[in-house]
């Protein structure tokens, strides 16, 4: 279940994107948070879920040398019966001596700690392409609100260099930590998964009544002061597909302040090899990757138009309007 | 000719556009019906050998034995002209051929004869490049052309000034390279546009009549200068001849024509004919036409590739302009040349020996256009051609010419967009130029550590890439650029194994010193001495480069002389001097080419991290490993595999490409060349990666022997894992300036990187 607030003067990440193009507007620097207190059962980045450092190892590069089954002191390693290592998950402490030693390079250790200037470091090694245009940074996860202190103040470096800043977020936290980062945010992604709170309860592990009303709140904050809020809204089959969710969501949408876009994300299964990596599981698997023109996706746009014809629908990252 | 039937291949699984242009079924790509037609009829032939420069030549000097070589050379030229085709196609407005078919090679004979006397019989079907030749043809080349040039051709003679092991080490050995100066003289050069277009080649008659009858009869310095400018004057006339023998088939054409629009076509092409390229454009039409047959002309004189048309859009506009606002063009017009332009120039295939078609092979022959870039002023330069000209390209999907913008700060978005949009559709269009770095390289280009002659006003008025990337000058430039091909990653092979060359790989010397011997592994005992051993490979390689290309050079001074690349350059006429000795206001080259660079970077970064910073394993593991091409020695190969690598933004290995980046640069450019000018270094060479790779053994990155090597200046193949802004800042912290013969880099983006806007 959720974890607590891990926030503090360092935060854990898991990666970096230097060059992204769905999350913002222009040529985006990522920043991946560690860490979420949701458990979405389709999540597609599972390695943001568990704050601690995780090892990740890729199987498919393994030429089953043995040498992380000599060096690791807990016996996590063997060699299975296709001549490519086992991995005893329970027994590993993430210490990342077999990483260095891997000449297949098929391992890392996911999660590294950093405090907002270090991060601000990897940022600004984009400046040169990153400052022009609307270009700028996004900070995602996991999920950045649990490590909102130093989120806050890598933001807050930014604006003071002139660099766009965006957020992608659950909106599951206190309000007074998203407004933290509202603060130092041109644009903030917020995912609406499901309306019937019971519902998501069940898909993602927690009520949704804080996020709704954070919702409200983001979007109130943001136009005072001129800004833009998103909405994303994920078509998951089988959990948050249904014709109700659809009308309620664009029910929700219709009276928020500032009207803001809905971008609608198909469900994609890109993430499943990364549950492997780390030794887990993904309950939402075996589906095919959605089409943009798929009839559920056709459901949500034709209950926006009926029901809330003012507000923008987009599909898809890369088709948001930046205007 | 009847019409053959082409047997097409297609290839299972092969590029889908590629089988569906050899099948013929989307060929007809154009704006218009027009130019569909046209792009068709270019696709249905296949590349083919015209021998009609070939017995030009040969009758020639046949019949002038004794003569000086000036004068035979300027006469065989002139005969070129007098015989060319004067066939006229149906659906054309730009009217002339190089050859007799479509997609054919009026190949220079004088250049080609000592490896075709023996290649002839494979000619049709070799790996790379094979070229169509008809059973007549195919006699007479065997029976009587070839016999009388084997032995003087510009490389037979170069036999006479080096030992046979250096005549074939340097062609055939794949490190010092200079396979692809003896065979292309003639080539990389963009004529003064500006001046032939709005005067034609009758000013250069009436100007070389002039100074004939100007000649002091007393001074020694005329004696050469009276052929030379008879020489001239008789190619000029020549050139008038082929004019007037286009404007008469027009004419036949027309009478036979029932459409009357097309017969009214025709009858206007007999009369452009008679006006140009002979006297000044006066519309668009003509403007068009002469850059064509300009064009084309020097494709026939010269052997070798990349005649550029510039800045096109520049000085074509006020062409454009005031036939648009007399309201006799529209852009639809406009458009429609532009295609058919590029359709006709991409049939130029380019004849090359069977060595060279391994390395550059594809037929391709670099003709290159520019838009966009500043005017003299520094503005913004950019007008409705050079939309027009991005847009036609689009349309017909040709691989010819290179169409390339010129890019600055003050470059409009919208035309960057135009640009995105082609570069979108995949097909290897647009070049991308940053004109401040192209400046800087014109600013010393040919001069060593000084400046160049060229003013700024020069650079910015008439400045520009020719052929894939070299910085250039309209009509005051000449010179071949890439000449001396040095593959840096044999460099390092041979740093490591004592100066050899792998066993087992293709080419000569295989398993043999192909350099020289710069210390037993064991004597490198810290990564210092060994860096030094690998920039002396390199060094050795350049040198041995240079010496060859001065010899080759001052033959091609004295007997391959160039009289329409001559006409065609500033101040030549004036100096009395030909472009191949020395005519052009900057001379440049033969240049030196630098290939496998991020093959060599990663391969001593590789070295200096396993063997002189980890200590894993000693310098004569890695020697042995890579002479065994990594068989029995897959663990220092991952070792090796697993080192920091070039286009990452890493220091540990951007610190070794600068240091071989600037150490190749500065040792080029103190070489002086024959024609006096300094020695230009580049790195740029496209699809040469492959042949030069099956030419190198294992490489201390982990490459397997014969595998590709490094593409341009790009990062080693999968190596540059951190993403195109990492890349990027690693290409940044390289010495752009010390590479005044170009540099190329070659990204590939995946469509799902791109944005849709």
């Amino acid at each position: 279940m959720a974890e607590g607030n891990v926030s503090g003067r360092e935060a854990t990440v898991f990666d970096f994107g230097h060059f992204r193009n769905t999350d913002g507007a222009g040529i985006r620097t990522m920043i991946f948070f560690k860490g979420c207190p949701l458990r979405c059962k389709w999540c597609s980045n599972p390695w943001g879920l568990s704050v601690a450092p995780q090892l990740a190892v890729n199987r498919e590069r393994c030429v089953g040398c043995g040498a992380c089954v000599r060096v690791c002191k807990q016996q996590v390693n063997s060699i299975g019966e296709d001549g490519r290592v086992e991995m005893d998950w329970e027994r590993c402490s993430a210490c990342g001596l077999c990483v260095a030693i891997c000449p297949a390079s098929c391992r890392k250790i996911a999660g590294e700690r950093y405090d907002a200037q270090g991060l601000y470091e990897q940022v600004r090694r984009d400046l040169t392409f990153t400052r022009r245009g609307r270009s700028g940074i996004t900070l995602s996860g996991g999920e950045v609100l649990m490590q909102w202190e130093v989120a806050a103040e890598v933001l807050r470096l930014c604006k003071r260099d002139y660099i766009d800043t965006c957020i992608e977020t659950s909106a599951f936290g206190p309000w007074e930590h998203l407004e933290a980062l509202a603060a130092y945010c041109d644009t903030a992604f917020v995912d609406l998964k499901h309306m019937d709170s019971a519902r998501h309860r069940e898909v993602t592990g927690a009520p949704n009544e804080l996020i709704l009303e954070n919702i409200e709140c983001l979007c109130a904050y943001m136009e005072q002061r001129g800004r833009r809020v998103i909405v994303r809204h994920p078509v998951i089959p089988g959990y948050t597909d249904d014709e109700s969710n659809a009308e309620a969501i664009a029910r929700f949408m219709a009276q928020l302040p500032g009207k803001p876009d809905l971008n609608i994300l198909p469900y994609h299964n890109l993430g499943e090899l990364k549950y492997t990596m780390i030794g887990e599981e993904c309950e939402v698997t075996g589906l095919d990757m959605m089409k943009k023109t798929d009839e559920r996706i056709g459901l949500i746009v034709e209950a926006c138009e009926r029901l809330a014809p003012q507000v923008r629908v987009t599909v898809g990252g890369e088709n948001i309007h930046w205007d | 000719m009847a019409e053959e039937t082409i047997e097409v291949k297609v290839v299972e699984g092969g590029a889908k556009l590629g089988n569906e242009l050899r099948a013929g079924t989307v060929a007809k790509t154009g704006s218009t019906k027009r130019t569909q037609e046209l792009n068709g009829m270019l696709h249905a032939n296949r590349p083919n050998l015209d021998i009609t420069r070939a017995r030009a030549f040969t009758k020639v000097y046949r019949e002038t034995e004794g003569y000086p070589a000036l004068y035979r050379r300027y006469k065989a030229c002139a005969e070129v002209y007098r015989t060319l085709s004067d066939t006229v196609y149906d659906y054309e407005q730009l009217v002339g051929w190089p050859t007799k078919r479509i997609r054919g090679a009026n190949f220079a004979i004088e250049l080609h004869a000592h490896w075709l006397v023996d290649d002839l019989p494979n000619l049709r079907d070799r790996t790379y490049d094979p070229f169509e030749v008809t059973d007549e043809d195919y006699k007479e080349l065997e029976e009587d052309l070839l016999p009388y040039w084997k032995d003087k051709t510009a490389a037979a003679q170069w036999k006479h000034y080096v030992t046979p092991e250096e005549w074939d080490r340097a062609q055939f050995g794949g490190v010092s390279d200079v396979s692809n100066y003896i065979c292309a003289n003639g080539s990389h050069f963009i004529p003064s546009w500006t001046d032939v277009i709005a005067n034609g080649f009758q000013k250069y008659y009436e100007k070389a009549k002039k100074l004939l009858a100007e000649l002091d009869p007393n001074d020694p310095a005329s004696i050469e200068k009276k052929y030379f400018y008879e020489g001239i004057i008789e190619v000029c006339e020549a050139i008038h001849d082929w004019a007037d023998r286009m404007s008469a088939s027009c004419l036949l054409k027309a009478k036979e024509e029932a459409d009357p629009v097309r017969k009214k076509e025709l009858e206007e092409m007999a009369a452009m004919m008679k006006r140009v390229p002979w006297g000044p454009a006066t519309n668009f039409h003509d403007a068009m036409e002469t850059a064509w047959a300009v064009c084309f002309f020097l494709f026939v004189e010269g052997a070798g590739p990349s005649i550029t048309w510039g800045r096109f859009d520049q000085y074509m506009y006020p062409y454009y302009k005031a036939d648009i606002e007399a309201g006799t063009l529209t852009p639809e017009k406009a458009l429609e040349l532009i295609e058919e332009m590029y359709i006709k120039v991409t049939s130029n295939v380019w004849f090359q020996s069977t060595q060279m078609a391994y390395i550059f092979g594809g037929y391709y022959r670099y003709p290159h256009l520019d838009v966009g870039g500043l005017d003299a002023n520094g503005r913004d330069a950019s007008n409705e051609l050079s939309y027009l000209c991005l847009r036609a390209m689009r349309y017909s999907r040709t691989t010819s010419p290179a169409v390339s913008l010129l890019l600055h700060q003050k470059t409009p978005d919208s035309l960057l967009r135009e640009a995105c949009e082609l570069a979108a559709d995949g097909m290897g269009h647009p070049s991308f130029f940053d004109v401040e770095t192209l400046y800087k390289m014109l600013a010393t280009r040919g001069a060593g550590a000084g400046r160049s002659n060229y003013s700024l006003q020069d650079i910015m008025k008439y400045g520009s890439p020719i052929g894939c990337v070299e910085p250039g000058v309209e009509g005051m430039q000449y010179g071949h650029t890439d000449s001396g091909i040095i593959n840096v990653a044999g460099c390092i092979y041979a740093a490591v194994t004592n100066g050899k060359k792998a066993k087992g790989v293709d080419g000569t010397h295989c398993g043999k010193i192909v350099t020289f011997p710069s210390g037993e592994p064991e004597t490198l005992d810290t990564y210092e001495k060994f860096e030094q051993a690998c920039l002396a490979q390199i060094e050795y390689a350049i040198k041995e480069a240079h010496s060859n290309l001065i010899i080759v050079e001052k033959l091609l001074a004295e007997q391959f002389n160039l009289p329409t690349f001559t006409m065609l350059l500033d101040g030549a006429l004036e100096r009395g001097v030909d472009a191949t000795a020395g005519g052009a206001k900057v001379n440049i080259g033969p240049t030196m080419q630098m290939v496998g660079f991020a093959t060599a970077v990663d391969s001593m970064v590789a070295i200096k991290k396993v063997v002189y910073d980890d200590k894993a394993v000693p310098l004569r593991c890695v020697a042995n490993a890579i002479e065994a091409n990594f068989v029995g020695y897959e663990d220092t190969r991952a070792l090796l595999m697993a080192a920091p690598k070039f286009g990452n933004d890493d220091d540990y290995a951007d610190d070794v490409a600068c240091r071989v980046w600037s150490f190749f640069g500065d040792t080029t450019n103190k070489l002086k060349m024959y024609r006096g000018n300094y020695c230009d270094a580049a790195i740029q060479m496209v699809q040469s990666n492959v042949g030069y790779g099956a030419m190198t053994g294992a490489t201390p990155n982990g490459r397997l022997a014969g595998a590709p090597i490094s593409d341009t200046m790009s990062a080693s193949q999968q190596a540059d894992t951190h993403g195109p802004l990492a890349a990027a800042r690693s290409y940044g912290k390289l010495d752009y300036t010390k590479y005044s013969n170009g540099t190329l880099l070659n990204m590939w983006i995946s469509q799902s990187e791109m944005m849709e806007v």
